[in-house]
C-alpha cells in the first residue's frame, strides 16, 4: 500500500477546521492594515463589488486547479516542481516561494508596528514594538502547524466576537447612499481591479504547503473552498461597513481604515472608544500570520533544500524577519512596498502553482 | 527556573514604564480658538480640575465652577500646548475634549487648517463637538456656568448626549472633517453665543416667523453661554447662521430631527396652537439630473401632538385646516431655506448631491455633470404631510 505523504515527510495531521482558519486569517489580516483603502483607491466605493467578483473567481480557479492537481494528490508543491523542471527547478521554485513569504511576513509586520506606533505606543520604540511579534511568532513556528491551528482557533472565536460587536455597533452610522454611484469608478475598473490589479487572494496559495499536513484530497478542497468563501465574506464585510460610514473620496485616502473606523463608534455611554480592540484582534490576527508564514518559510527551505529538520531554521528566519521590518523605511516607500507586494500576489496565486501543475501533468503523462 | 520565570515576570508584569496616572493628567474639556493680530491666535484651555473636583465631593456644601480656563496666544495649537507645558505640571491629555470653538471673526475668515489638523489628530475624538461662536471663546468659555453642575465635563457630556436633535452627529469633528475632504458635502457646526440677559418683547408671534438665534433667547440665568441655531460652512469658510426654525427644517430635511415643540400662530382664535412636532420617517428625497437644471423633489413625513389642554377638543374638526395651514408655512420656510443655501450659502448643507450620485452609474459621469455648479440653480419643490395624534390620558368624546 502506497504511503500518505504526511507519512513520507513525518508530519503531523490537522484538522479542516484548523486549515480553513489559517488560511483565512492569512487572507484577512491585510484587511486591518491598509487593504481597503488600497481598494478604493483602484475601484472607488465599488470595492464590496470588486470582493464578491473576486471571491467567486478566486472559488473557481481554485476549483479548476484542484481537479488538475486531483491526479497527483500524494506529492507536494516540491514533488511537482521537481517532477515538471527538474532539481534545479525545485531549488528556484523553493527559493522564489521562500523569498515571497519573507517578504510577506516583512510587509504585514512593518505595516502592523507602524499601526501600532501611530495608535497605541506613541512613545514606544520601533525595536520593542517589533519584540511583541517576535517571540510569539518564534515560539508558535517552533511548535508547529498544529500548534499554530489551535491557537488560530482560539484566537479566532476571540475576533469572531470582537468583529461582530463593532459591525453592529457600526450600523447606526451606515448610509447606503455612500455606496452610489453603484459602479465605482466603472464597470471597466471593476473588471480589471477584479482580473489583474490586486490579489487579495494570494495566501489562499499556502494551501499548496499545507498539503502534507491534510488527510486527503477531500480535505484539500474543502478546506480551499472553505477558506475562500469564509474570507470573502468577511473582506466584504469589513469594507461594505467601511464604504457605508465613510463616504468616498475620503475613503482612498484613509491609512488605518479599520481603526478610524472603530473611532467613529459612540452609542450612550458604554460603547465607545472601542479603537483599542481592533487593535488588539488585529494584533492577534497578525500574530497568527506572521506565526504561519514563519512556519511555511522554514518548511519550504526545508523541502527545498531536503534538510532534516526545520526547528534550527525557526528563530534564525524569525530574527532576520525582526532585522527586516525594524529597518528604517518612510510611511511612501513602506506603502509602495506593501502595494507593490499584494498587486502582484497573483504570481504567486494562482500562476505559480498553475504553471507548476500544468508543467507536471505534461511531464506525468 | 521557576525562581528565574517569577523575577522575569516581576519585572515584565510589573506595568508600563511610560505609565502615567489619572491624576496626573489635565484633561481638557473645550479648547476655544480666536484671533488675534499678525497671525496670531488666542487658544482658551478649558480644564476638568480632578483635584479640586475630589474636594468638592468631600465637601458639597458650596457648588461653584470648578473648571479652569487657561489663555494662550500662539501660531498653533501645538505651540500653544507647548506654552501651557511650561507652567501646567500635569500632562495635557485631548482625548475627553468635548467641544471646540471657534469665533465667528475666525470661522467667516477659514478654519481650514484647523478642520485638516483636528480631524487627523488621534487624541481628540471624531465625536467632539464643532461650534462657532459669536463672541469670544475666551468670553464664550468663561460664561459656561451652569448651576448645580460644577463640572464643566460632566456638563458638556450630559448636554451633548440628550437624547434630542440639537446634539446629533453632523456638528461633530469626523462629520465636520469629512464634509471638508468630500467633493460636495459642507460642514455645519454648532451655534453659540454669550445671552445679554435682556428680555427683549419683539412681538413673535409663532415659531415660523421666529428669527431667535444665539444670544437673543428671551431669558435670565447666571449661566449665559448658550447654544442655538447653526452655523453654515462653504469647505472651511464660514458663509452664515441657521436661526432656530431653519434649523429644525434643515434637521427634518437630513432626517436627522427627532422631536420637539412647535407654535403655529391661528389666525381664527387669534392665538398660538402648540404640538409636538416629530419626524415620522426619512424624507423621500429625489433628484433628476436628466437636464442641466437639476430637479430636487422632497416629501416631508411630520407626525404632531396637541400638548396644550383643551386644545384637542378645540380642533378635533379644524384638523385638516390647521393641517393645511401647517404644512403651507412649513414648504413656504423650507423653499426658502433652500433658495438661501443656493444664493448665499452657496452649498449643498443638506446633501441633495447624495440623492443625484443615484442617477449616475460610475464616478467619472458623477464629476463630469458639475453638481457644484448646478446646484445653484435647481428647482425645488417640497411636500409637507403632517398627521395629527393624540396621546392624551384621557380620550375624549
Amino acid at each position: 500500500m502506497e504511503k500518505k505523504l504526511n507519512e513520507v515527510i513525518k508530519v503531523k495531521e490537522i484538522g479542516k477546521a484548523e486549515g480553513i482558519l489559517i488560511i483565512t486569517a492569512a487572507v484577512i489580516t491585510k484587511f486591518f492594515l491598509s487593504m481597503p483603502t488600497l481598494l478604493v483607491e483602484q475601484s472607488g466605493n465599488a470595492v464590496w463589488l470588486v470582493i464578491i467578483l473576486k471571491t467567486l473567481l478566486s472559488l473557481a480557479i481554485f476549483l479548476m486547479l484542484s481537479s488538475i492537481y486531483k491526479n497527483f494528490f500524494e506529492k507536494d508543491i516540491f514533488d511537482l516542481l521537481e517532477i515538471a523542471f527538474n532539481k534545479a527547478g525545485r531549488i528556484i521554485g523553493g527559493v522564489f516561494i521562500f523569498t515571497v513569504l519573507i517578504s510577506m511576513a516583512t510587509a504585514v509586520e512593518k505595516n502592523m508596528i507602524r499601526e501600532i506606533k501611530m495608535t497605541a505606543l506613541s512613545s514606544g520604540r520601533v525595536e520593542f514594538i517589533a519584540l511583541f511579534f517576535l517571540v510569539p511568532m518564534t515560539v508558535c513556528a517552533f511548535l508547529g502547524i498544529e500548534s499554530i491551528g489551535r491557537a488560530n482557533v482560539i484566537i479566532s472565536i476571540v475576533s469572531f466576537f470582537a468583529t461582530a460587536i463593532i459591525v453592529i455597533m457600526l450600523w447606526r452610522l451606515c448610509d447606503i447612499k455612500n455606496l452610489y454611484p453603484i459602479l465605482g469608478k466603472g464597470i471597466r475598473q471593476v473588471l480589471s481591479t477584479t482580473a489583474v490589479n490586486t490579489n487579495i487572494f494570494a495566501e489562499v496559495g499556502i494551501i499548496f504547503l499545507l498539503v502534507p499536513f491534510l488527510r486527503d484530497f477531500k480535505a484539500f478542497q474543502s478546506i480551499g473552498k472553505n477558506a475562500i468563501l469564509l474570507s470573502g465574506m468577511l473582506t466584504a464585510i469589513w469594507s461594505l461597513s467601511y464604504c457605508l460610514v465613510i463616504p468616498y473620496p475620503i475613503t482612498a485616502k484613509i491609512a488605518q481604515p479599520i481603526y478610524e473606523l472603530t473611532r467613529l463608534i459612540k452609542s450612550g455611554v458604554f460603547w465607545q472608544r472601542l479603537d483599542p480592540l481592533v487593535i488588539f484582534i488585529s494584533g492577534l490576527s497578525v500574530q497568527i500570520y506572521l506565526s504561519g508564514v514563519l512556519f511555511f518559510s522554514a518548511y519550504t527551505l526545508k523541502r527545498t533544500f531536503k534538510l532534516n529538520s526545520l526547528r534550527p531554521i525557526v528563530p534564525i528566519l524569525a530574527f532576520s524577519v525582526y532585522l527586516f521590518s525594524i529597518l528604517p523605511m518612510s510611511d511612501r516607500h513602506l506603502s509602495i512596498f506593501f502595494e507593490v507586494f499584494f498587486r502582484y500576489g497573483a504570481i504567486f496565486y494562482p500562476i505559480f502553482p498553475f504553471i507548476v501543475l500544468l508543467f507536471a501533468r505534461r511531464k506525468i503523462k | 527556573m521557576k525562581n528565574i520565570i517569577a523575577i522575569l515576570m516581576i519585572l515584565f508584569l510589573s506595568g508600563c514604564g511610560v505609565l502615567t496616572d489619572v491624576e496626573n493628567k489635565a484633561y481638557l474639556v473645550a479648547l476655544g480658538v480666536e484671533k488675534c493680530e499678525n497671525g496670531i491666535y488666542g487658544f482658551t484651555f478649558m480644564f476638568s480640575d480632578k483635584e479640586e473636583t475630589d474636594k468638592e465631593d468631600s465637601d458639597k456644601e458650596e457648588k461653584e465652577d470648578k473648571s479652569e480656563c487657561s489663555y494662550i496666544e500662539a501660531e498653533n495649537l501645538f505651540t500653544a500646548i507647548k506654552y501651557l507645558s511650561g507652567f501646567k505640571s500635569k500632562r495635557i491629555d485631548l482625548s475627553h475634549t468635548k467641544l471646540i470653538l471657534f469665533s465667528e471673526e475666525i470661522a467667516k475668515e477659514g478654519i481650514d487648517d484647523f478642520l485638516i489638523t483636528f480631524g487627523q489628530d488621534r487624541e481628540l475624538r471624531p465625536s467632539t463637538y464643532m461650534c462657532v461662536s459669536k463672541d469670544k471663546p475666551s468670553e464664550f468659555l468663561k460664561n459656561v456656568k451652569p448651576p448645580g453642575e460644577p463640572y464643566a465635563e460632566k456638563y458638556f457630556e450630559l448636554l451633548f448626549s440628550r437624547d434630542d436633535d440639537r446634539y446629533s452627529k453632523e456638528t461633530t469633528l469626523s462629520s465636520g472633517f469629512f464634509a471638508y475632504e468630500s467633493l460636495h458635502a459642507s460642514p455645519v457646526m454648532l451655534y453659540g453665543a454669550i445671552n445679554d440677559n435682556e428680555i427683549k418683547n419683539e412681538g413673535k408671534e409663532d415659531d415660523f416667523s421666529s428669527k431667535t438665534e444665539a444670544g437673543d433667547t428671551p431669558r435670565k440665568s447666571k449661566d449665559r453661554a448658550e447654544f442655538l441655531g447653526l452655523s453654515v460652512f462653504k469647505k472651511g469658510q464660514m458663509k452664515g447662521v441657521l436661526n432656530e426654525t431653519e434649523e429644525t427644517f434643515f434637521r427634518i430635511l437630513r432626517f436627522s430631527y427627532s422631536e420637539d415643540y412647535f407654535s403655529l400662530y391661528d389666525d381664527e382664535k387669534q392665538k398660538n396652537t402648540t404640538i409636538k412636532l416629530k419626524q415620522l420617517s426619512r424624507p423621500i428625497i429625489k433628484v433628476d439630473t436628466k437636464s442641466d437644471i437639476p430637479k430636487i423633489y422632497a416629501n416631508i413625513f411630520l407626525e404632531g401632538e396637541y400638548v396644550l389642554a383643551g386644545e384637542k377638543n378645540e380642533k378635533s374638526d379644524n384638523d385638516s385646516k390647521f393641517k393645511d395651514m401647517f404644512s403651507k408655512k412649513a414648504e413656504q420656510e423650507i423653499k426658502k431655506l433652500v433658495k438661501r443655501s443656493q444664493s448665499e450659502f452657496d452649498s449643498d448643507i443638506f446633501g441633495f448631491y447624495k440623492y443625484a450620485e443615484k442617477n449616475f452609474l460610475n464616478i467619472d459621469d458623477w464629476e463630469k455633470y458639475d453638481w457644484e455648479k448646478k446646484y445653484k440653480n435647481a428647482s425645488f419643490d417640497v411636500n409637507v404631510n403632517l398627521s395629527i395624534t393624540n396621546s392624551n390620558a384621557i380620550q375624549e368624546e
